[in-house]
């Protein structure tokens, strides 16, 4: 028996543009700064807050330098309400707003100590190819070169229900195996090298893997591998499901990878799940 | 009416208090006169009656080596206040308590390291330099993923700023960390100031009669850019701001290329950077407090989600249901419980945890220090003792005596 089906898009509601807020101040910097008018495609909102753990699979030989894997292990949690505009050609302006977290409680770090007083970067505007810093009063602290590129188009075209990740996965070159009725395993090997297009990126050898439900459109999980099949990282997805409007809606992300440390000889694996609040979507 | 009894009887008992008072001004280890110049001209008032010596002497032969200087380059006296920054309080104790007791009638510590000097340990044996390396090594994961290749990276960070080994750089040169390693250890002093030598192991036991007070500085966070940016002649401001900038940044990548969602490749690199943001927010601090003995540790509790299936997505084969896909996410992902050792930054002055600046007595350490009273120099740090208004606060408090923990001696009208 197939899933339950859902046509094309299964994110979000479709929204008319017309009367967005704060979108409007991240798209009118974007176009005052490049003096052009781009064309929006989407804009997307969400809060994300992220819980890290390391854990320790193998202590490293050099024993006086445990303390450093030890504070590497605690957990640390973070949060942030994200804006996103993308442009039909793929590029992207981001509004990032820091937050306290709300899902995770977590020990403090001070005892004693006197605050820092500095005043912190609490939002950053990217736009036009510049990462712009402000403090809380708004006053612009600095801003730093952000090339711009398209690296949001694949979503967009995720999003929008237009991508064919068959056809797009054997374009490619990538073998594709069905796992059952419904799911597919894409298997693509990974270029790398300075930027898509170069002639200097080359194939290590290295994999990843997409378990996907071309039907419902969504991404179950993905994992990187070593040429010799040797896990490097993975990720899963979780998702909600709002069955009055059939849409699937990213609720949480689940990535872990392994690493060797290379000053403490340690082997570890890091987790980080992401957590989406106030998810949002609307189509232009 | 009645105070003025009470002073004229504190006078009274306080003995020859009217006399001119020395105050030996003592620089610390690799210092100069130059440290407490200004002081030494400033509290050298009429009203006060006090005579400033303040010269330098070689510091790197040993703490003893030292106090055979200062015991023979000084005006000896029993009216005599010894004012010691850093190892400079300790070259103090050791002259009054093993060169001659006569020499001063009462010390005042600004920053000692009266137990030992826990960065004096972490330097000898190797936890520095892996301290640093391993903060390069976290700042540089996100860089190096965003360009993939380590080689690439480390011919494109000339043109970009705060990334992986730039920072390190900065870090390493223009902090001064490296100056620091270079020219305030790795001599006889260092072996005596470390903690649990053999001198510091006789050292601050010993029994001290004569009155004294030790002031500590309890440093802003964090307190190790804010050490570097005094040690490099900064204020201390300037390593925490450049700092924040690159936090900024790295969050800015972070953010950015976890936003792509689907694709794994982007939140590795989104990892990488993030990697680089956690320590700048918590490791780097920590790390560095752990290598000065300024932090508390305890066992705790740590649960997290873990993915269980590995590479098996059989369950979701078979979903006809948002139900059917929940028991399949649920059957895939466990708490997991460890126990992690938890680190939590105790008050230092950057370089010194507050223990070892008091002399304390703790589970681990033994001390005959126990000073009269103590003072916080709040938010004065190892290399800004001597410019900071805390201290000078605190001094101006304890000469005109309006704590009344302050031993009357130290009264200087």
């Amino acid at each position: 028996m197939k899933p339950f089906r859902i046509k094309y898009l299964h994110f979000a509601g479709v929204l008319l543009l017309g009367a967005c807020s704060s979108d409007n101040d991240l798209s009118e910097s974007h176009n005052q700064l490049s003096g052009q008018n781009k064309p929006i495609a989407m804009k997307l909102s969400y809060e994300l807050e992220s819980l890290t753990q390391r854990e320790v699979l193998d202590p490293g030989e050099n024993a006086n330098l445990a303390f450093l894997d030890e504070i590497a292990s605690e957990q640390v949690a973070s949060r942030q309400a994200v804006e996103i505009i993308l442009y039909e050609d793929g590029r992207a302006d981001f509004l990032i707003e820091k937050r306290s977290p709300k899902l995770f409680s977590l020990p403090p770090s001070f005892e004693g100590v006197p605050p820092d007083d500095t005043a912190p970067v609490t939002k950053t505007k990217i736009t036009n190819g510049t990462a712009f810093f402000y403090d809380e009063q708004g006053n612009l602290i600095y801003q730093h070169p952000m090339e711009e590129d398209f690296a949001m188009r694949g979503l967009m075209l995720r999003l929008t229900g237009q991508y064919d990740w068959e056809a797009e996965a054997k374009a490619e070159g990538a073998i594709v195996e069905n796992l059952s009725e419904t799911t597919l395993l894409i298997r693509k090997l990974v270029d790398e090298g300075p930027n898509e297009g170069s002639a200097l990126r080359v194939s290590s050898g290295r994999y990843t893997e997409e378990v996907i439900v071309p039907d419902l459109n969504i991404l179950l999980g993905s994992s990187l591998h070593e040429a010799n099949g040797d896990l490097i990282s993975r990720m899963t997805h979780k998702y909600d499901y709002r069955e009055d409007k059939d849409e699937w809606i990213p609720k949480q992300m689940y990535y872990e990878e392994y690493v060797t440390d290379q000053v403490t000889g340690s082997r570890y694996i890091s987790r980080t799940t992401y957590h989406y609040d106030n998810y949002s979507l609307k189509i232009n | 009416m009645k105070l003025i009894y009470i002073t004229f009887a504190c006078l009274i008992a306080s003995g020859n208090l009217l006399a001119q008072r020395n105050v030996i001004w003592q620089h610390g280890l690799t210092g100069t006169n130059e440290f407490w110049r200004q002081y030494a001209a400033d509290f050298a008032i009429p009203h006060r009656n006090i005579r400033s010596t303040n010269r330098t002497f070689n510091s790197v032969n040993g703490v003893r080596a030292m106090a055979n200087l200062v015991a023979a380059g000084t005006p000896a006296g029993a009216n005599n206040i010894g004012i010691g920054h850093s190892m400079g309080g300790v070259v103090l104790r050791e002259v009054q308590n093993q060169i001659n007791r006569n020499h001063l009638g009462g010390i005042i510590t600004v920053g000692s390291p009266m137990n030992g000097a826990r960065v004096a340990n972490a330097l000898n044996n190797g936890e520095f330099r892996g301290y640093i390396s391993h903060g390069s090594n976290e700042l540089i994961k996100g860089p190096a993923r965003e360009f993939l290749g380590e080689l690439y990276i480390i011919v494109r960070v000339a043109a970009r700023s705060f990334t992986g080994r730039d920072l390190q750089e900065i870090l390493l040169d223009e902090a001064g960390f490296d100056n620091l390693v270079m020219t305030e250890f790795g001599n006889p002093s260092t072996n005596d100031l470390a903690e649990n030598s053999a001198y510091m192991n006789r050292a601050r036991n010993y029994n001290m009669t004569i009155p004294r007070i030790s002031i500590f500085g309890n440093e802003n966070s964090p307190v190790h850019y804010r050490l570097a940016s005094t040690f490099s002649g900064k204020p201390d401001g300037y390593f925490p701001e450049v700092i924040g900038k690159a936090r900024a940044v790295y969050n800015a990548f972070y953010v950015k290329n976890v936003a792509t969602f689907f694709n794994l490749i982007n939140i590795a690199k989104a990892s990488g950077w993030k990697a680089g943001r956690d320590y700048l927010d918590h490791g780097s601090e920590k790390g560095w407090n752990t290598l000065t003995g300024a932090t508390r540790t305890e066992s705790r509790t740590s649960c997290y989600s873990v993915w269980i299936c590995n590479n098996d997505y059989s369950c979701y084969e078979s979903i006809v249901t948002y139900q059917d896909y929940l028991n399949c996410q649920a059957r895939c992902y466990q708490d997991q419980c460890s126990t992690i050792t938890q680190h939590y930054n105790q008050p230092s002055d950057g370089l010194l945890h507050k223990s070892t600046q008091l002399g304390e007595r703790t589970n681990a350490t033994t001390s005959s220090w126990v000073p009269n009273a103590t003072f916080e120099a709040i938010g004065a740090n190892h290399s800004e003792y001597n410019e900071h208004p805390g201290t000078r606060d605190i001094l101006n408090v304890i000469f005109d005596r309006r704590d009344t923990r302050v031993p009357i001696f130290f009264l200087t009208p």
